[in-house]
């Protein structure tokens, strides 16, 4: 990162002479957060990869013979101030514009790593998987020897440690295949991450190397018929036996992704514990069960629309033994471990959604180029063109963000990125599928045959919108986080503002505050356009605008609704969409700077595709604005109505409205 | 207190005319000549004089005034000096009254619940002989020649004869208003009287909630001869008494919840032409009741079903909220083996209802209260409820919780949803449990006995295992007695005092 830095100011500021002096400044105070990043993929170039060598990272000495070679730092920074959490206080630290890289040995390896991958999947036949709904073994075990299975897992338990990054460019490409995708998302992003992340030695040394290897395929069992969204409402129960060394599991988990053909799970199930106070209660506890242990059965794969490859079953346990060594963390922290699992599995997301838009982009757009309608190709039509745009622009903006979430992922000691990750699930997600429909409308009535794999992606992106929490539930997630954020952060501030009537001084500011558009919480807007590379001054000047904006539209609200803003689900939604633009233009603009700063190939063509991107988002984030302030409200209520229009539809059980060919006499 | 009177009053002079006017029924009287009727454009009436006539609600002052309050008293007088309408003691007048006895019974019943002190009227109905009120109404009454009685004793008998002969039905009134028109074709003499009568008769019939009842009815009046010529015409009010006539009818219809359709208006318009008060009021008509026809929320069917389970199960599923309620009809007989009589219970518990039952305390008791009235459009039944006394514990808890959100310190300190402890920290009270009481169970049973009410108890039982260890109190109140307020010694006034 330091690199960069250097080098986007001595591209961009050759020009201005005023600037870099104060840019070098800056940069001094910003250097000592600045890490290269270098953690994971972290074996020595000249080490083999492939022969999975048992060092530690950590352990390793660092090379320190002499001039030019950098030392490696012992340990990561922590992260002090959060990301896009901080966007409601109307505040975006300016180090996160600079977009994140690897070193030049990482990336090396890394490409490397990708190369067979990519190779093997242009030769997979996705089509043949969707249809007969069923991975072949071959091509199973043709993953497992790539070493797809372990791609997280430390290489002392034979994996290939990837870092966040890293995981996410095999993300990419894996994303091809949906059913392949979720088989191995559900192995190793969910299925045995909570062994990773709270596991005990013995159980990684005991587990990991045959899950590494993909002899061992690993399921996580959450979701239940009565709990979907609501984890803490499952029902199946774990007994303690009298000697205190074995649970007994019973209980049934539905639509659990790799059910039929794992043969651990991580299985969540309450169980009684007690409280100091000496009341028993119920608490998720979270085991690691192989199907070995018996009383483990499944029911047939379900059918589905899309990911049909994958095998989702429904998996019972009856009376399941499990020792008391394989309970994960502590009894009765399940709850945490659930969450911290799917927090950190949500990021790759982005990458694999625009690994898929990639590869579709590019075979629509060899159809666009040869297709003739009218005398000319399609690809000389606005229409056409302005589809195009859109299409690079989400992808753009979908690669941007997952990269810079995992760059600040790997950069520091366990960040809790928990918000930006689903911001990235949901903008990639919906963007997913809205572009693949697109695609497949310039495909025209060919995308809807069966023949072109068109329809086969849509079916498949949909799902992303479901799974790993689905996007509403995500929204209010990141509204509520975010709005908790700025509220203990600004608490005194915000009583005032409640309490207008003892504080005469306070409201008047306000009022002369609101009437010129400006916010109490922040006095002006941040300067973020010197920044980055003078090309995109513009745009860093509407990511300024947009967080300040932010920064008052969250002052109003939680002024005006205090605790009770948990119930405005239509403003949280609004908030949490603002968000999202928001950290998407960050990582946008960060990335164009830096690409153009650097010179790569088409830096131009990113710097068009970031302008085109803010463009939108900032007008997003105007009408967001707008129906958020409650002056305008007043005139509209358009949440109000929404509202009423459903209490009708509820209480009518359906829609309400009569058929327009019905008469009252 | 003004629309009861009103309605009691009504009922009186129609049906016992002024024989049975005691003190009490005179002391009523004062009530609604005292009360100021209050229509609800009262205002807009007073203060804006030239809107007169004009809009509907004046009109309905207009009739309102007229029927209620002057018409009313003056008819008072005047009966009490020499009761001018009602004592007609001519023979038609005494074979109706014996073929009439079950509408006059149904009178009664009518008249002593809305009225509460039955034993008046009876005393009054035997000590007279009974006669029956002229069906020409009185709110004019020194236009009513002798001629124009005797035309609607002529027209009463005609229905009177068709139904006691052909029995009373739709057909046979249709019938019966094609003998007259078949009859009178020119000059439709008495067609006013004729409709006069056929209005007080539809109930008998079984057509008052029957539009084309009313279609036939119009169509007694003669064709374009009452249309006005000219604005002095229109507002002079050509031919008042047919006029008035149209609007009397189309006032019954809007009682009886009959809404015109454009037919009527056309019948309407080629006997009184499109400008005549009638005409008016028919518009007036079109332009509200179709919007009040569907401004319930809940819609309940024209016509009740006449399986009283039917209706049972109706009613009750109008009065729980919880979607997942169970409905099970029970007959006494099948339920045990010798029942204390033969009736059904209807009975609607939902899943929630039968949990809290299970968390009940079986120490303290629950309890069984009712009959309570309940009505849909024109029938009523009692339903009874099992209720627990109110889950003080979280109700007071969630109170607190809320204030506890309300204060300063604890601003932004919420739990999010999809944190753990969510559901700990707040309390989920199902829909049931309610501040004055948790609603465990309703029924209806068909004789609203307290056996019958036992009975569902001991049925509720058997999914209800808890139920048999709880004590179960019944505190039933009698059918006739006012209903009480229930509850202000009750643990919810805790509540309150926070």
């Amino acid at each position: 990162m330091l690199t960069s830095r250097k080098l986007v100011h001595c591209a961009c500021s050759c020009s201005q002479q005023q600037n870099i002096v104060r840019l070098i400044y800056k940069q001094k105070s910003l250097a000592v957060s600045c890490v290269a990043q270098r953690r994971c993929l972290s074996s020595p170039p000249n080490s083999d990869l492939s022969k999975g060598s048992v060092n530690t990272p950590t352990n390793q000495p660092p090379e320190s013979d002499g001039l030019g070679t950098y030392v490696k730092k012992e340990k990561l920074p922590k992260l002090t101030e959060p990301i896009a959490k901080n966007f409601f206080l109307g505040k975006l630290d300016p180090r996160f514009l600079v977009y994140p890289q690897l070193s030049k040995d990482e990336l090396d390896q890394l490409n490397e790593l990708i190369a067979p991958i990519e190779k093997f999947f242009n030769s997979v036949d996705s089509k043949s998987i969707d249809v007969n709904a069923k991975i072949p073994d071959d091509v199973l075990q043709q993953l497992k020897d790539l070493g797809l299975f372990g791609l997280q897992i430390p290489e002392q338990y034979g994996g290939l440690n990837l870092n966040a990054a890293g995981y996410a460019r095999v993300g990419e490409v894996t994303g091809r295949d949906g059913s392949i995708a979720v088989t191995l998302a559900a192995h190793q992003a969910i299925g045995f991450k909570a062994l990773l992340l709270a596991g005990t030695e013995e159980q990684k040394q005991k587990y990991l190397p045959r899950l590494a290897t993909g002899e061992q395929v690993a399921a996580f069992c959450l979701t239940e018929p009565s709990s979907g969204s609501d984890v803490s409402s499952i029902q199946t129960k774990a007994v303690l036996s009298e000697d205190g060394k074995t649970w007994h599991l019973t209980g049934s988990k539905i639509w659990i992704s790799n059910g039929g053909i794992a043969d651990v799970f991580t299985v969540f199930a309450k169980t009684e514990v007690k409280t100091p106070e000496g009341e028993t209660q119920d608490k998720i506890t979270a085991f690691f069960v192989e199907r070995a242990f018996g009383g483990v059965t499944n029911g047939k794969p379900e059918d589905k629309l899309g990911i049909r490859g994958s095998n989702t079953t429904e998996v019972y346990f009856d009376n399941t033994p499990v020792p008391a060594e394989n309970v994960i963390g502590d009894v009765g922290g399940g709850f945490k471990i659930a969450m911290r699992v799917l927090n950190s599995g949500r990021f790759s997301m982005g990458s694999s959604g625009a690994g898929v838009l990639k590869a579709l982009i590019t075979m629509t757009a060899e159809h666009a180029r040869t297709r003739s309608q009218f005398g000319q190709k399609l690809s000389t039509y606005g229409l056409i063109q302005e589809k195009f745009a859109k299409m690079a622009t989400t992808a753009y903006a979908m690669e941007s963000m997952a990269y810079l979430t995992t760059g600040v992922l790997d950069t520091y000691d366990d960040p809790d990125m928990s918000v930006e990750a689903a911001i990235v699930k949901i903008f990639s997600s919906e963007g997913c599928w809205v572009c693949v429909s697109e695609c497949l409308q310039v495909m025209g009535g060919l995308g809807y045959m069966k023949d072109y794999p068109y329809e086969r992606y849509l079916r498949d992106s949909r799902i992303m919108q479901i799974f790993e929490g689905t996007n509403e539930i995500l929204r209010l997630f990141v509204a509520l986080q975010g709005l908790q954020h700025a509220g203990k952060s600004t608490k005194e501030l915000l009583k005032k503002l409640r309490n207008p009537l003892n504080n005469p001084g306070l409201l008047f500011k306000t009022m002369w505050k609101k009437s010129k558009g400006q916010s109490v919480m922040v006095s002006k807007a941040q300067s973020l356009n010197e920044d980055v590379h003078p090309e995109l001054e513009q745009e860093a000047k509407m990511l300024a605008a947009g967080i300040y904006s932010m920064s008052g539209a969250v002052e109003d609200i939680l002024s005006q609704f205090g605790n009770k803003v948990v119930n405005e689900q239509m403003k949280l939604r609004r908030i949490a969409d603002i968000a999202i633009d928001l950290y998407a233009m960050t990582s946008c603009i960060g990335r164009a700077s830096r690409s153009y700063c650097i010179g790569l190939r088409n830096a131009d063509h990113e710097v068009l595709l970031t302008r085109s991107f803010c463009y939108e988002a900032e007008q997003r984030i105007k009408r967001n604005i707008y129906e958020l302030t409650p002056a305008k409200m007043a005139e509209r209520e358009i949440d109000d109505t929404n509202r009423q229009i459903a209490e009708t539809i509820f209480k009518n059980g359906g829609y309400a409205a009569q058929h327009p060919l019905a008469r009252n006499w | 207190m003004f629309i009861e009177g009103y309605k009691m009053l009504k009922l009186c002079f129609k049906k016992c005319g002024a024989l049975c006017i005691n003190d009490a029924l005179l002391a009523s009287i004062k009530i609604v000549a005292d009360t100021p009727v209050q229509p609800v454009a009262w205002n807009t009436w007073n203060d804006k004089r030239k809107q007169l006539s004009f809009s509907y609600c004046q009109s309905r002052f207009y009739q309102v005034r007229r029927l209620h309050v002057s018409a009313i008293i003056n008819n008072l007088k005047d009966k009490k000096q020499s009761d001018p309408i009602i004592i007609n003691k001519k023979p038609e007048d005494v074979m109706v009254q014996s073929g009439n006895e079950e509408s006059v019974t149904e009178t009664e019943r009518t008249t002593s619940s809305a009225v509460g002190k039955p034993q008046i009227f009876k005393q009054a109905q035997l000590s007279q002989p009974l006669v029956r009120p002229s069906s020409l109404p009185d709110h004019d009454p020194k236009r009513i020649t002798e001629e124009s009685r005797k035309l609607e004793r002529k027209a009463r008998a005609v229905f009177d004869k068709i139904a006691t002969e052909k029995g009373a039905s739709k057909p046979t009134f249709i019938y019966a208003i094609n003998e007259y028109i078949s009859k009178d074709t020119l000059y439709r003499r008495g067609a006013l009287e004729f409709i006069y009568a056929g209005l007080s008769e539809m109930k008998r019939f079984g057509v008052n909630r029957d539009l084309t009842a009313y279609k036939a009815l119009i169509q007694c009046f003669p064709e374009e001869k009452m249309i006005p010529r000219n604005v002095w015409q229109v507002e002079f009010m050509h031919y008042p008494r047919q006029q008035q006539c149209g609007i009397d009818l189309m006032e019954q219809m809007e009682q009886s919840a009959v809404i015109p359709d454009d037919e009527f208006g056309v019948l309407l318009k080629n006997r009184f032409g499109s400008t005549a008060h009638v005409t008016r009021k028919y518009r007036r008509m079109m332009y509200w009741l179709p919007k009040f026809k569907n401004m319930n929320p809940y819609p309940v069917p024209y016509d009740m079903p006449n399986d009283p389970i039917e209706l049972a199960l109706l009613m009750l599923k109008r009065m729980c909220v919880d979607e997942k309620t169970k409905y099970n009809v029970i007959k006494t007989v099948e339920m045990e083996d010798s029942p204390e009589e033969d009736t059904f219970i209807v009975s609607a518990q939902s899943p929630t209802q039968q949990q809290l039952i299970s968390q009940h305390k079986t120490g303290q008791p629950l309890f069984v209260e009712g009959p309570f009235p309940v009505y849909m459009r024109y029938v009523g039944k009692r339903y009874f409820l099992l209720r627990g006394e109110p889950n003080i514990n979280s109700l007071m808890k969630q109170k607190k919780l809320e204030e506890e959100e309300e204060k300063e310190e604890n601003l932004f300190e919420w739990v999010n949803f999809y944190e753990e402890n969510y559901k700990e920290i707040k309390p989920v009270l199902s829909v049931h449990e309610q501040e004055d009481s948790t609603i465990l169970g309703l029924c209806i049973t068909g004789t609203s006995t307290k056996s019958s009410v036992v009975a569902w108890i001991r049925w509720l039982e058997k999914s209800n295992p808890n139920l048999a260890q709880t004590p179960v109190l019944f505190k039933l109140i009698s059918p006739n007695s006012e209903t009480d307020v229930i509850g202000d010694n009750r643990p919810f006034t805790e509540l309150k005092k926070l």
